[in-house]
Formats: C-alpha cells, sequence, structure tokens
C-alpha cells in the first residue's frame, strides 16, 4: 500500500454480542503487522451515547486520517459513526464501516473461524478506507407541494388534509367528475349513509371551500412521464378538452337535454348519455362534458342545438384543445383505485338481467338509469334474485384473494332489495363470508335471504329464462330462482392503477396492485421516497379504509416535505469522466431512477446527482469504465477485495 | 551511411501478415521511413537472418515493432531476444497486445487442436494420422520444429513491452502518426501507454445515429440488413464499438460491419468480454418482467442472447490471452 494515511479502528462488542464469537484481542494482534499501522480501541457498545462522546474526544486525541468501525450493520449505525467524524474534524466519508455483528457473529458459530473472518474484514477495510476521498454532501432546496392523482375519497380526503396545512396540491383525475366510485352509490355499508351525501360536503369544500385555493383540480387529465426523485419530481400531465369554458358554464345542463346525439352510459353501465352531459344529477364539478367521438359538431357536422338552448354564450368551447401541462412538486400521492374485474364469467356471459355489483349500484341509485327502482331490462320487477358471493374470488384459477368487501355490499344488496321489491326471493349463494367490524354485524343478523353454500363457479349453471330461470347447484342439486343475478365479482386494480404503476415504475404485488413499501407498517409509502399510496390502489378496501390511507398518505407527506428543511444529496453517485465517454448511452437505457441524461453538445452523458441513488448500475454498465460510484471507485472495491484475500 | 540512423525492426510471430500489410499501406511515408531509420529486420520484407540480430548488442535496434501472438518456443525465444537487443519494444497489432485471433485457441487442449487440424477436419485427408512432431529422424539426420507454448500468450505476458498499438491491423495513419513522433525526436509518453488509438471508446467517433431505442434481441449478422445511418447495437447487431477503444475512425460500423472489438477494451483493468457484455446486455429491451419468476427471467434472457452464437468469440475476439479467463486449464475443463 502506497499511501498509508494514519487510521484508527474502532472495534464494537455490542454490548457483548459480538464478543461471544469473536476475540477483538487476537483480531488486534493478527492485524499488529499491517502496513497501515492502525491504532485500535475496543469499545462495549461504541453507538452509545456516552460512548460516542469519548470517541469523539479519543478520536481528536489520536487524529486519524481514516477511521474503521467494527460494529454492526451500515443500516443500523453508518449514519451515527459519520456524525460521529463529523464531530472529530474529519470528513465523514473517511470511515468504512465492517458488519462483524449480522455478518459474522450472528452466522459463524465457531469463535476462531468468526475471529480470522473479521481480522480478513477488517484487512479489507483497512486497505480500503486508504483509497477513500473527502466527499461533500450538497443541499438542496425541496419542494412541498404535492400531487395527488385520483380524485376518488381517498385522493380527496389527502388533498384537503393537505390544503388545511397551507400546502399546495393539484389533484389529478382521469374522469371529467370527481368523488370516485362511492360518490355513485346510494347506501353505504353497514349504517345505509347516503353515498352522495356523505361525500358532497368533501367534494364542496374541496371545489369551493376555504381551502380551495390550495388545491389546483384537473380533470380529464392523466400523468403520462414522471422524473425526479424526493422532493422534486416533475409530472407531465395531458388533459384532454372538456369543450367547456367552467369559467362561464352554470351547469344548468340545458345543452344535454337537446342533444340529438348519444353515447353508451359507461358510468351507469346500461342506457344512453348525450354527446354533452353529466353522467348524473350532482357529478362535481358541475360542468358537463362533450365527448368528441359521438358530437356532431366536433365530428365536423353542422349542429348547433346546444349552442341555441346555452343561456351563457360561450360556455360551450368547441375550440378547446388537449393541453400538456407541467407539474413540480415534492411528493406524489397515487390514489388510482380499484374496480370490479369486468368480465362475466362463462355460465352468465350473454345473459339478460345479469348485474355485477357496480351495475347493480346503479341500479339502487336514485340518479341511477332506473331512478333507484329495482327493474329487469323489460322494465318490471324480478321475482327472485340470486346474489353470488366469491364470483371468481378465492378462486385459484381468477383471483386468488377474498377482496373482503364484496360480502358486505352483498349483504346491503340482500337488505335494500327485500325493502324495494315485496315479495322477492332472495338467495345468496356464498363460498365462505367474511363480515368484520364492530357495526358491521347487524346487517347480517338481520339478513332473511335464503343462504346455499357453493364451491365454485365452476359447480354452478344456469337453466330456464326469464320467470323461470334458476342457478342450478352441483354440489348439493339445489335449484335457485334468479330471474335477476347479481356476481360479486373480485376486486381489481383500477385501469389508472396499472397505468401509473408503470409511468412512475412503482413495484406492483402479485395481485397487480401498487406494493406497499410494508403491508403492515408501512401500507401507505410505496417503495420509492417521495411516492405515498391511498385508497385502493393498494389493495381491495372501502371508503373508510379510503379516508384515513388519505389522510395518512397526506400525514407522510407533510412529515417528511417540512418547508425550510433541505433535501440532502448524497455524495455517494455516479460521476462520468467526460474524457472518457465516448457517449455510448448504455448507461442512459440501465438507470432506474431516469438520473442520466444525454448531452447533445458535447455527445456525452449527464449524471444529475439530485436524481442518482448511487445504485452502481450505470458503473458496472459502462463498457468504457468512464463512470465512478464516488465512495465506492473500482480503486477501492479492488483493494478491499486484495484486503479479504491477503 | 545507414549505421548513423537508429534501427527499425519488425518481427511477426503468430500473425496472419496483415500487420505488416498495414505497415506497406502507408504508402509514399514508407520513403519517411527509410530517411529516417535503418528498417534492417522484418521477415516478411527483408532477408536479415536471426544470427545477425543475435550478433547486434544489446539495446542495438532503437524501435521494434513485435505483431503477433506468443504460440510457439521460438516466438518466445524471438520476443526474448529482440525485447533485448531493442530500446522501444512495441507490442504491435492485436495478437501482440492481447494474444488475438491465435489466443481462440486457448479455448481447447494441444492435443484437441492437433487432432482438429491434423486428422479431423472434414477437409483432411490424413490415412497414416500424420500428426507433426518437435523431433524427427530422418535419413539425413534429425529435423526440429519449434514446439508449441502450453497456450498462446500476449507478448507482455513474456517479456516487458514498453508501448502496445492495438488494432488488427493498426490503421496505416496511426503507424504514420507515431513513426512520425518517434522520428522527430520529440519526448516518448511514459512507458505503458497504448499509442495509436483513443481514449474513448469506437461510439465517439461513430457516424451513426442514436435513437435511445432498446432492440428486442440480438441478431446474428445474417438475420436483418443494417439500417443506413442508425447505431448497429440499437438495431440489436453485436457491435463492439461501446466497448472498444477508438482510434480506427469507427472504420468498420462506417461501412455496416458491426465493430469485432480489435483495438481491445477501454478501461484496461476491468475484464474486455464482460464489458462488451455488459453494453449490449444493456441494449435489450428487457420487456415486462417486473413480478415473474425465475424461469421466464432466463428463458428471456436466452431468447435476447440468442443473436450471438459463439459468445466467448463475440466478446473476447481479441482478448482471450489477457482476460481473467487466460489461465484456465483447457484440458481440466474437458
Amino acid at each position: 500500500m502506497s499511501s498509508r494515511a494514519r487510521t484508527a479502528v474502532i472495534l464494537c462488542t455490542c454490548s457483548g454480542i459480538i464478543a461471544e464469537r469473536i476475540d477483538w484481542e487476537k483480531v488486534q494482534k493478527l492485524l499488529a503487522g499491517h502496513p497501515t499501522r492502525p491504532v485500535f480501541r475496543v469499545d462495549q457498545l461504541a453507538c452509545g451515547a456516552d460512548n460516542l462522546e469519548q470517541l469523539e474526544t479519543w478520536l481528536k486525541e489520536e487524529k486519524p486520517e481514516r477511521v474503521v468501525v467494527a460494529a454492526c450493520s451500515p443500516r443500523d449505525h453508518e449514519a451515527t459513526f459519520r456524525r460521529l467524524l463529523i464531530g472529530a474534524g474529519i470528513n465523514p466519508y473517511f470511515l468504512q464501516m465492517v458488519n462483524v455483528r449480522e455478518q459474522v457473529a450472528w452466522v459463524t458459530a465457531d469463535p476462531v473461524q468468526a475471529t480470522a473472518k473479521s481480522a480478513r474484514l477488517l484487512s479489507a477495510a483497512l486497505d480500503r478506507v486508504q483509497r477513500q476521498e473527502p466527499l461533500v454532501a450538497r443541499k438542496v432546496p425541496l419542494r412541498t407541494e404535492v400531487a395527488i392523482i385520483g380524485a376518488g375519497p381517498a385522493g380527496m380526503q389527502a388533498a384537503l388534509t393537505l390544503a388545511r396545512a397551507g400546502r399546495k396540491v393539484t389533484l389529478i383525475e382521469k374522469e371529467p367528475f370527481i368523488g370516485g366510485l362511492p360518490v355513485r352509490y346510494e347506501e353505504l355499508f353497514p349504517n345505509l349513509e347516503c353515498g352522495p351525501c356523505l361525500l358532497e360536503p368533501v367534494m364542496g369544500e374541496l371545489l369551493h371551500g376555504h381551502e380551495s385555493e390550495y388545491v389546483d383540480l384537473l380533470t380529464l387529465a392523466e400523468v403520462t412521464a414522471v422524473k425526479g426523485t424526493f422532493g422534486n419530481w416533475t409530472l407531465t400531465v395531458k388533459q384532454r378538452p372538456r369543450f367547456i369554458n367552467p369559467d362561464l358554464c352554470i351547469g344548468c345542463m340545458a345543452c344535454a337535454a337537446v342533444c340529438p346525439e348519444h353515447r353508451p352510459h359507461a358510468w351507469n353501465a346500461a342506457g344512453e348519455l348525450a354527446a354533452v352531459d353529466a353522467p348524473f344529477a350532482g357529478a362535481l364539478p358541475n360542468f358537463p362534458h362533450i365527448d368528441p367521438a359521438v358530437c356532431l359538431k366536433l365530428k365536423g357536422e353542422e349542429c348547433n342545438a346546444c349552442l341555441v338552448e346555452c343561456p351563457v354564450e360561450g360556455s360551450l368551447a368547441f375550440d378547446d384543445t388537449a393541453r400538456q401541462i407541467t407539474i413540480e412538486v415534492g411528493a406524489i400521492i397515487v390514489a388510482t383505485g380499484a374496480l370490479e374485474k369486468q368480465d362475466v364469467p362463462a355460465a352468465f356471459a350473454g345473459l339478460a338481467d345479469v348485474h355485477t355489483g357496480y351495475s347493480f349500484e346503479r341500479l339502487l341509485a336514485m340518479n341511477g338509469p332506473t331512478g333507484g327502482e329495482i327493474l329487469k331490462a323489460d322494465g318490471t320487477p324480478p321475482q327472485s334474485v340470486a346474489i353470488v358471493h366469491c364470483a371468481g374470488s378465492l378462486d385459484t384459477n381468477e383471483i386468488s384473494y377474498c377482496s373482503g368487501t364484496c360480502c358486505r355490499a352483498a349483504l346491503k344488496y340482500a337488505h335494500i332489495t327485500a325493502a324495494k321489491v315485496a315479495g322477492v326471493e332472495l338467495t345468496r349463494l356464498v363460498r365462505e363470508q367474511v363480515v368484520p367490524g364492530l357495526d358491521a354485524d347487524s346487517q347480517l343478523h338481520h339478513d332473511h335471504s335464503a343462504v346455499s353454500r357453493y364451491s365454485g363457479l365452476g359447480a354452478l349453471s344456469v337453466d330456464g329464462v326469464g320467470a323461470e330461470r334458476r342457478i342450478v347447484c352441483q354440489d348439493n342439486g339445489q335449484s335457485i330462482a334468479a330471474e335477476m343475478i347479481v356476481l360479486m365479482r373480485p376486486v381489481v386494480p383500477g385501469a389508472g392503477t396499472s397505468k401509473i404503476a408503470e409511468v412512475l415504475e412503482l413495484d406492483t404485488n402479485a395481485g397487480g396492485f401498487l406494493a406497499q413499501l410494508h403491508s403492515l407498517s408501512a401500507s401507505c409509502a410505496s417503495n420509492m421516497k417521495g411516492i405515498y399510496l391511498a385508497g385502493t390502489s393498494r389493495g381491495p378496501g372501502d371508503i373508510r379504509e379510503a379516508f384515513s390511507s388519505g389522510t395518512a398518505a397526506a400525514g407522510l407527506a407533510l412529515s417528511e416535505l417540512v418547508d425550510g428543511r433541505d433535501l440532502v444529496v448524497d455524495p455517494q453517485v455516479a460521476v462520468v469522466d467526460v474524457m472518457r465517454c465516448s457517449g455510448c448511452g448504455t448507461c442512459l437505457q440501465v438507470c432506474p431512477y431516469k438520473a442520466i441524461s444525454w448531452n447533445a453538445r458535447d455527445r456525452i452523458a449527464d449524471v444529475a446527482d439530485i436524481l442518482c441513488r448511487g445504485c452502481g448500475t450505470c458503473v458496472a454498465a459502462c463498457p468504457s469504465g468512464a463512470i465512478t460510484g464516488q465512495g465506492f471507485s473500482r480503486a477501492m472495491l479492488r483493494a478491499e477485495i486484495g484486503g479479504v484475500l491477503s | 551511411m545507414s549505421a548513423s540512423k537508429p534501427k527499425l525492426a519488425m518481427y511477426w510471430a503468430a500473425s496472419c501478415g496483415g500487420c505488416e500489410i498495414a505497415l506497406a499501406n502507408i504508402d509514399e511515408v514508407l520513403l519517411e521511413v527509410d530517411h529516417h531509420f535503418d528498417f534492417m529486420f522484418c521477415p516478411c520484407l527483408l532477408d536479415t537472418k536471426t544470427k545477425d540480430i543475435e550478433a547486434l548488442p544489446d539495446g542495438d535496434i532503437f524501435l521494434t515493432l513485435f505483431n503477433g501472438a506468443l504460440r510457439t518456443e521460438e516466438n518466445k525465444e524471438m520476443a526474448e531476444l529482440l525485447r533485448r537487443k531493442s530500446k522501444v519494444f512495441v507490442a504491435f497489432g492485436a495478437c501482440a497486445a492481447t494474444g488475438g485471433i491465435p489466443a481462440l485457441a486457448n479455448q481447447h487442449g494441444l492435443q484437441h487442436l492437433l487432432d482438429t487440424v491434423f486428422l479431423n477436419a472434414p477437409s483432411v485427408e490424413n490415412a497414416a494420422r500424420l500428426i507433426p512432431q518437435p523431433i524427427c529422424h530422418v535419413t539425413d539426420g534429425e529435423l526440429a520444429l519449434p514446439a508449441f507454448l502450453p497456450r498462446v500468450l500476449a507478448v507482455h505476458e513474456a517479456v516487458s513491452v514498453d508501448y502496445t498499438m492495438p488494432g488488427c491491423p493498426p490503421e496505416p495513419e496511426q503507424i504514420i502518426a507515431v513513426i512520425r513522433h518517434v522520428a522527430s525526436g520529440a519526448p516518448l509518453p511514459p512507458l505503458g501507454t497504448w499509442l495509436g488509438c483513443s481514449s474513448r471508446a469506437v461510439c465517439s467517433e461513430c457516424p451513426r445515429e442514436k435513437r435511445g431505442v432498446l432492440a428486442a434481441r440480438l441478431l446474428r449478422p445474417y438475420e436483418g440488413i443494417p439500417e443506413t445511418g442508425w447505431c448497429l447495437v440499437e438495431q440489436g447487431f453485436a457491435c463492439l464499438g461501446p466497448a472498444t477503444r477508438g482510434g480506427c475512425h469507427a472504420l468498420c460500423p462506417t461501412a455496416n460491419m458491426p465493430c469485432t472489438g480489435c483495438y481491445g477494451a477501454l478501461d484496461a483493468t476491468a475484464d474486455p468480454g464482460a464489458s462488451a457484455l455488459t453494453a449490449l446486455a444493456a441494449a435489450v429491451d428487457p420487456g415486462k418482467l417486473a413480478g415473474k419468476g425465475e424461469e421466464d427471467l432466463h428463458r428471456r434472457i436466452k431468447h435476447a442472447l440468442s443473436g450471438v452464437a459463439d459468445p466467448l468469440g463475440t466478446f473476447y475476439r481479441y482478448s482471450l490471452a489477457a482476460t481473467v479467463l487466460a489461465e484456465r486449464k483447457p484440458e481440466v475443463e474437458q
């Protein structure tokens, strides 16, 4: 070793845990002849507050240029010992930790071997630390604005929570209207509260309340690209045109009444909607929206029906165009929701009066296709209704998990159906029944429907038509009256959820929902710092969880993005040697954080330190060896390997 | 008169003669060579004998351009002899630098090589199963052939090399630049320097455009016709330009031919084949593999790499003698 900086070695016993296996006296003897001539010190608990004070004094006396700490994982106390070095006036990156607790004491049972192994690892660290270079952390201001993707209950709650704290929020919703799914549900489990009534005040506050000035709502908008990292995200949002001027339109819907063209009513899963219309009474924001694929005028044909009727000139904006908006924020909350699996199982496909949970909810809603009446397609009430639980859930061939919400909805449907259709014959076909919760039992106890247990969708077949139609169950030979059928389909990630996972490069779990940092202790955090999760983007859940997780995600954003607190950029990042970079572009493709950009002027790669996470992927990939991972240079790694093998 | 000029020698060990042709390709600059140097040893062009070299005082030759890898005892002896007799000893060309094509023989044991060449090659008819021997007794006495070394060596593995000039062969203008520099009497670069090449990869000299797209998989050359003007790597061709020293002005890629890596790897201390492999691996679209199992990954990688029929010959074409794989014992492996 040519350069021999004076090196201090701190050997920790971790209150005896490490010393049980490793003989520090022996290690010191083994390393006595090491060319770096280190000075040793054994500490019972190096990280202890009192001990750190003593260590600081010791380091100030010994005046080493490099420090090696043999203790626990750097994940535990690297930061602690970096601070120690700063206190002692040594550059914090002149530290090398040797993880002798997890990687030696806990895994090497034989004390002789453990001691020898520790000596080798220390020898490696001593060689490596000589090659280490002083690095300086850079501070950059971080943004405190937050983007929230999805304006269902979870997203709205997160937006309001942040707005109440004075945070600027951009709420991005792909639909023309906000409120998510429950705003379309007439009554909510378990107490049959009115969904729109529950959400109306929330939406009102968001749109017109005291805090609304902090909230920028973008409907018909989707995030198409993202760049950046915690504290400094740049989102590209594409907003489709609504063709309505929100500053002028009064929401009278006179246009909808006269519009000659109609489109399928996707929001009701039944019936039709005018080309210019709102999907249901009370949809917010209170403006219609024009479907350009259906509107005659936008298709270039002659039609002025709505223009003639509109009382406020200029409200209808046929020259509206798509916009691309760039939003800069410090954090992103994803609340893109879930939906019921859309396809209908083979045994029920193509049959009349077969509903999914969602279409049945709309049937129950006063602002739905039947004004809240439970009617068949022919306009008459059914004599019998069969509700099939677990229709596709708990099924290894389809969806293996239990959504946990459909039993509650099914009980609610049974209750409301019994009340609305006098004399109806009601059967619930169940595989399992899940109704947890303090206030959920009353629905179960008051349920009067017949219950039939079945083993799986494969055991069910449908026989007959109309009032004679029956579901036949192979398992028990029962034949169940089923003039109307409601299939409780599994809850799966919404289209927006899979899309945003791709755009934000978020991990997904086996079900396709967004992966949580920890499913128990960090369920509202994603794997990426600065991106938080709320609502059913994380997995099936009800409105209660949507509200609470919205609050939780906002709390995480508030606690991690504090006004005036800078973001410290770790100097352990990739650096490009401009004299050796050939501009081959290999690194641009492999960077998982989009930290590397193309410098067209010099035809080389540029690494943005603020985006770089120091993962080293580009360092390994660079075929010219032109990228160095600061703190992990080739020289350091080779010295370390050499030290282990010496 | 010639005695007053510094002596220039060029020798071929295990080589194809292309390096000599490259020297001849400097055309009229040969006159400059003759003006500045006493070009006194070059078995390809001149009739000087080994004994003439042996007779010279040590260090009498000013500059020796030594090309070819070391395959036989004789190659090694000549390297040692010329090293001793030369002030400046240059490993000239890819074979001398890192083993080159001859070093690909290191994949196989000596017996296997001899069997292949003299017995098993489809074009060989050798009913008597004759195989050359180092010593052969004939009526007039004994004939000797130089024996094989256990494996092909790059020149620096046998003797100390002052400078290395890579390329298969080194480009004529680079040879001219080096010769003119030496002739000018200007100070020579630090020992160990690679001459006649760039510190940047071929991509920095390549006129083809990068579009920032990933290839679906790697292609064998017959599987596609390269689109003019577009980066070959991005089109899936196994072009080693990203991992190869420049200095050739991207001669091959400019002519639609993927770079085969003859100027050698950039980071002299990294494994050359590994850096080429990473560059190409990074050029292939990994597809949507999030959440998929190891089996899917393997299938995907296999598919992506199916365009490289001979990985060792692709990624280590010129460098097998100078890699971490070099000391592998072929007999043991077989």
